[in-house]
């Protein structure tokens, strides 16, 4: 059986380490979020509609893979930050505000952490499309920098 | 292709990885996960070094 990123927790962090390569696979995707402290966030309940899998699903890979995606953005927000994250979600989408008006703290992924339970998850196959999708875009500002830097 | 071409001239892709490569070009839509990770991985040896 092939390598692949769900398996290789090197390759994963290597790719989530190249910011442009990050960048690109923003614009490319053009996936937005929840705008909170200047950056987007994703609610579980929203990530489970796009990769089209279970909630739980989402809860098992945070569970088992806590200290990596923490690393990599993903955050439970309380208190005062929490009050700050609803009044953030407000003004957006009406069925999120539901899943997080009664709740005393919600876990909440930037697009980092999205990507990395992108490279994570084997049970969706948007997932899989996004996986070759960022491979894509990595290999090719790969390919950019080694060509420029080829005419320099 | 020409990429390909520039990293096998720069001794990064070995024959066998090409003949790996050019076959999936013909039989395959896309290049699959596996390929496209070792791929990256042998073209960016000098990025991580």
């Amino acid at each position: 059986m092939g390598k692949d990123l769900t398996t290789s927790k090197i390759d994963r962090q290597n790719i989530l380490n190249n910011p442009y390569a990050i960048e690109e696979v923003r614009t490319a995707t053009g996936i937005s979020g929840i705008v909170f402290e200047g950056e987007f966030k994703f609610l579980k309940d929203q990530l489970a509609k796009f990769f089209e899998v279970e909630p739980r699903t989402i809860d098992r890979y945070i569970e088992n893979h806590s200290e990596e995606l923490s690393t990599n953005g993903y955050e439970v927000l309380r208190g005062n930050r929490l009050k700050e994250f609803k009044l953030a979600l407000k003004s957006g989408d009406a069925n999120d505000m539901n899943v997080v008006s009664v709740a005393s703290q919600v876990g909440v992924f930037n697009f980092r952490s999205f990507l990395d339970l992108a490279m994570l998850l084997t049970e969706s196959d948007r997932a899989k499309t996004l996986r070759s999708v960022i491979l894509d875009i990595v290999i090719d500002t790969v390919n950019f920098c080694c060509t420029t830097a080829m005419y320099l | 292709m020409e990429n390909i071409s520039y990293h096998l001239a720069a001794g990064k892709i070995d024959k066998e990885f090409l003949k790996e490569i050019i076959t999936s070009i013909i039989s395959e839509p896309d290049y699959s996960e596996d390929l496209k990770l070792r791929l990256l991985n042998a073209i960016s040896e000098d990025l991580h070094s």
